[in-house]
């Protein structure tokens, strides 16, 4: 989740009130932030909502802050300069990178905040919100040094040459990709295509390279910028637009004035962005009341509403009716009724309602294998055995190589962080008999086991596999041998009044004749045995080790 | 008075025969008519008792090594080597492969210093001289230190040998050991007047009971208040048996047990959930995907258009919906389930009563780094609370009283907070007076209606998640989450139980 730096001050002057760091707590529970860190001045506030990225910098927390404590209500409202500046859409760029939004921003007054949290929002947007500017690519210049008209085209990639952003020379934008950091950065974006973005003046010179960098001639913004594009490309014109307007309401409320572009593609067409459009929505009365817990006055219900910057068209009388509202179209988090419900309680103030446990008379329960598992447990500690539990992932050398067998069909990770972890356990003796091996410099014998679930392939199976519960028990010790594990295998099938049989069968995890499967009331459950001495050499064990393992049925 | 008495009446034989010996003289690490450890026993409680004086001198032994080990059953390298000399000349190949290099190096250049052996064309010759040797000082001390150990200062004529046999490899190695020098004193000899007369029983046998025996003797006293050995006794797994006691709890507060499925596809892990299908949380790399079993397979019947639907365009849950096309083929890829809210979808689809208190604990997997703060796989408690007309006071009071059970919290607060499945969420911080902070307990919600509304649910379902970890962390002040998956064989046996 988004954790931005703030300077105390600068909110408090958005705000246009000082908080204390107590009362910034209580208050910051309106855009469901919480302070992360206080050195000073500079306070670190984690913003919970990964849905608003229009909290996610000081203005836009500020502009909530505001409803809360003045008249500043309902939708923000911004006037916008009709467009002069155009830019034209090549076809060539359809493909790659469809969309681009626009806005340029008068008569700001840039300084170290602003200029801060402007960096700090665009990174953010196009980082959580942009999908680390796959979705969202926000790129902000100097208008003074942009000579209009403008072109967002495609180029190839040994194409116009241009300054880079902290390129120091001139590269074509294959070497841009190839040498610039964010060209490396980012390279994977565009270089799947065969051309790639670009944004020209009317100078034929280049502007930006979304969404990779921008140039050093125009990108380049300072405190003695007075005049600002920012521009937004993307796959999704709703999500271009969005980010547009954070950083254009931003701008606007720290005194720029919004001025909105032409966008004309090829075909002529002419939208004209940013526009600070709403949405009508109605939320059903009986909703606000089922989730409060009780139906509010309508005139609260218009207060809590206005405060969460929503406009209030009409509130029906009747609680079966609705309440008729607005919202800004950059609320693209609005997607139910129950989405308006929460802005509603968040401004009410869950401090404000009565924590209450619904006492309706239900019967617990639980499952029949969790029972059964406590009591199989239970056997097994009864023969002094200490229980252990270790991880479902494990790795194939563990499950087989080490342990004498051959590789077989399990279920396997495909993106494993660590080769350690990269497959589903199908038995548990390895995980025991790496535990002992980890364990050889503590007194024997050790007696050890584990009730645990394993997983096997079942393509009949709705999820390609199939989970099943096993049983193992592993003695080790200079004097254990193949008696120690049927001993307490038949003190465990005998607590369970079942009928034990041990018929021999060689396997190459044991000691030639001495291993053996494992049947309970006439079914193979099982194998049991004294584990070869290679296997014991694998896991540098120097002792004997004996084990069982049978499946719970 | 009673004291000597007890003191007497607790002596075992051994320490009785130690005592009366030192009557007449000093004991030093034996007595003939003891065993090595019935002495060092006996001396022990002895001391402890305060009826002797030690003193402890440390002294310097010799002992065998490996290598010295070897040449004690099979020879010396240097001697073996003359025994082949002695019935025929060897080529340096021939010599090697009966003795192995390492050894024949040394051998040859011991024997050569010595003059036993000479070589010539490459070929090894016995000397006149190494004729001579049967055998060998070096050997002679081997030979007298054996398997025991052997005081430094009783090597006597030796000495040279030991010198020797010091510089070789693993041969031999000189050790300190603790020798004690057993002293009578006044208490010691006092005790001794007060032995009880007539047979005493160490031990009480069937043939005393069954002859009536034991009613003309007394008993050893014995010290119960001596320190005994530790004994091993079989343990339930420190987590696990947390892990039973939530589950218990839940049960008494009236919570159904669920289950499901470890691997699970992407449907009730995510789309089920209202996950959309480009979330990054769904991406390669916060998320596991398989190699095998790569595609499971969709319920029938109408949930996965209705789930459609709701990604789409909001179906008939009220929602405008994500707006895309929603993909079947992501869907069915399988994963190793990211969280147990799984099972909630799979309960709400399934056999679902309403009103209704549901709760699972499971294993659940996450592509993360191993480490102190960390786990790959942990067990996450998961519950539904629903009912037709439950709110958040509701969804707060659950917290509530999951926070006062499980964490004996006694003040909270509640925070807005954002969950992808639920709308409202809110979490709960249960202030800790030994941190003197606020710590993060549990969170909640009330799942989307898109969820709910495609599973054909009308009425609020209060979900949400309890940080079981975390509470098991701070009741056993474990400062490493690894611990819950201890492989640590005597902390598992001596780490105490949660009562």
């Amino acid at each position: 989740m988004p954790t931005i730096d703030v300077h105390k001050q600068d909110l408090e002057e958005l705000v246009g009130r000082k908080f204390t760091i107590e009362e910034l707590e209580e208050s910051l529970k309106f855009v469901k932030g919480e302070i992360d860190g206080v050195s000073g001045h500079e306070l670190k506030i984690e913003i919970k909502s990964t849905d608003r990225p229009d909290l996610w910098n000081v203005e836009g927390i500020a502009r909530v802050l505001r409803a809360h404590y003045s008249k500043n209500q309902g939708i923000p409202k911004y006037n916008v300069i009709k467009p002069e500046l155009t830019i034209n859409v090549s076809e060539k760029v359809k493909k790659v990178r469809p969309c681009i939004a626009a806005a340029i921003i008068r008569d700001i007054k840039i300084d170290d905040d602003i200029l801060k949290q402007l960096i700090q929002a665009q990174e953010k947007i196009a980082g959580t919100f942009g999908r680390r500017r796959r979705e969202v690519a926000i790129g902000i210049f100097n208008l003074d040094k942009i000579v209009p008209p403008l072109l967002y085209t495609a180029t190839k990639p040994d194409g116009l040459k241009f300054e880079p952003l902290d390129g120091e020379r001139k590269m074509t934008p294959a070497e841009v990709l190839e040498i610039h950091p964010k060209g490396k950065e980012f390279a994977h974006l565009v270089n799947s295509h065969d051309v790639y973005p670009i944004i020209i003046d009317g100078a034929n010179d280049v502007v930006s390279m979304p969404p990779i960098i921008n140039s050093e001639k125009s990108g380049r913004v300072t405190k003695r910028s007075k005049n600002l594009l920012i521009e937004v490309t993307g796959l999704e014109m709703r999500n271009v637009e969005t980010a547009l307007n954070i950083l254009a309401m931003s701008l606007a409320d720290r005194g720029g004035k919004i001025e909105q572009v032409n966008i004309v593609d090829s075909r002529d067409n002419i939208i004209v962005t940013p526009t600070f459009a709403v949405k009508d929505f109605k939320v059903d009365k009986y909703l606000i009341k089922r989730t409060f817990g009780f139906m509010p006055s309508d005139k609260e219900i218009k207060s809590l509403l206005e405060r969460s910057r929503y406009n209030v068209v009409s509130v029906d009388k009747t609680d079966d009716g609705h309440v008729h509202l607005q919202f800004p179209t950059y609320r693209q988090d609005i997607m139910h009724a129950m989405d308006v419900v929460e802005d509603m309680l968040m401004a009410y103030g869950f401090d404000n309602i009565e924590p209450h446990y619904p006492e309706f008379f239900t019967q617990g329960e639980l499952k029949p294998a969790t029972v059964r598992n406590r009591k199989l447990r239970e056997i097994m500690v009864g023969t002094g055995a200490q229980e252990i539990s270790t991880f479902i992932l494990t790795n194939k050398k563990n499950l087989f190589e080490k342990m004498n067998l051959p590789d077989d069909e399990i279920v396997e990770i495909a993106n494993p962080v660590s080769s350690n972890w990269s497959v589903m356990r199908s038995w548990l003796t390895p995980s025991l008999v790496e535990l002992l091996s980890k364990n050889t410099n503590v007194e024997y014998p050790q007696k050890i086991f584990e009730l645990g679930q394993c997983v096997k392939l079942n393509t009949r199976s709705q999820v390609g596999s199939e989970e099943m519960w096993k049983m193992a028990y592993s003695e080790a010790g200079s004097k254990v041998n193949f008696t120690h594990a049927k001993t307490i295998l038949q003190a465990y099938a005998r607590t369970l009044g079942k009928e034990l049989k041990v018929v021999s069968k060689d396997h190459p995890m044991f000691i030639t004749g001495r291993s053996g499967q494992v049947y309970l009331d006439g079914t193979a459950v099982g194998i049991i045995g004294e584990l070869h001495p290679q296997v014991l050499s694998n896991w540098k064990i120097e002792v004997p080790v004996v084990v069982w393992e049978i499946e719970i049925r | 008075m009673t004291n000597l008495i007890k003191l007497a009446e607790m002596l075992q034989d051994s320490e009785i025969t130690i005592l009366k010996s030192l009557a007449k003289r000093e004991l030093v690490d034996a007595h003939k008519d003891l065993t090595k450890s019935e002495f060092y026993r006996s001396a022990m409680y002895l001391e402890n008792k305060k009826l002797v004086d030690i003193i402890r001198a440390e002294k310097q032994v010799v002992v065998i090594d490996r290598n010295g080990k070897t040449a004690l059953e099979v020879g010396l390298p240097e001697l073996r080597l003359l025994e082949l000399l002695r019935k025929e000349s060897l080529s340096l190949s021939e010599a090697e492969k009966r003795l192995g290099s390492d050894e024949l190096r040394f051998a040859m250049g011991y024997s050569r210093k010595a003059g036993w052996v000479t070589i010539d064309n490459g070929g090894l010759k016995i000397t006149a001289e190494g004729r001579k040797i049967k055998t060998s000082e070096e050997s002679k001390l081997l030979k007298k230190i054996g398997n025991g150990e052997l005081d430094l200062d009783k090597i006597g004529e030796l000495q040279h040998a030991y010198v020797v046999l010091s510089k070789r490899k693993k041969m031999i190695s000189t050790i300190p050991r603790v020798s004690i020098h057993l002293r009578g004193n006044a208490l010691g000899s006092e005790v001794l007047k007060f032995l009880p007369k007539g047979k005493r029983i160490e031990r009480l046998t069937p043939a005393m009971l069954k002859s009536g025996t034991w009613k003309n003797a007394t008993f050893r006293r014995y010290d119960v208040e001596a320190p005994v050995p530790t004994a091993d006794i079989g343990k339930k797994q420190l987590y696990l048996q947390f892990l039973d006691d939530i589950r218990l709890k839940m049960v008494e507060l009236g919570f159904e047990e669920m289950d499901g499925p470890l691997i699970e596809t992407q449907f009730w892990n995510f789309d089920a959930l209202y996950q959309p299908q480009n979330h990054p949380a769904r991406t390669w790399t916060d998320t596991y995907h398989l190699n095998s079993p790569k595609f499971g397979r969709l319920p029938e019947g109408k949930i996965v258009d209705a789930v459609r639907a709701a990604h789409e365009n909001g179906g008939k849950t009220g929602s405008i919906g994500w707006k895309y096309s929603w993909n079947r083929d992501i869907a069915k890829q399988l994963m190793p389930r990211a969280h147990t809210t799984s099972v909630s979808a799979r309960k709400m689809a399934g056999d679902f009563k309403v009103p209704g208190k549901y709760f699972t604990i499971g294993r659940v997997f996450r592509p993360d780094v191993l480490d102190a703060t960390h786990l790959i796989e942990f067990n996450q408690l998961e519950f539904m609370v629903v009912d037709e007309n439950l709110n958040i006071g509701n969804l707060m009071g659950v917290l509530k009283k999951f926070s006062e059970e499980f964490a004996g919290a006694t003040k909270v607060r509640f925070l807005p907070d954002y969950y992808p499945f639920t709308e409202p969420s809110v979490q709960i911080d249960g202030y800790s007076p030994e941190l003197r902070k606020w710590v993060e307990l549990g969170g909640a919600g009330i799942f989307r209606p898109e969820i709910t509304e495609s599973l054909g649910i009308s009425a609020p379902v209060l979900a949400g998640a309890f940080g079981i970890d975390r509470l098991f962390q701070k009741k056993i002040a474990s400062k490493d989450i690894r611990e819950l998956f201890s492989d640590d064989l005597s902390w598992l046996k001596r780490k105490e139980v949660i009562l």
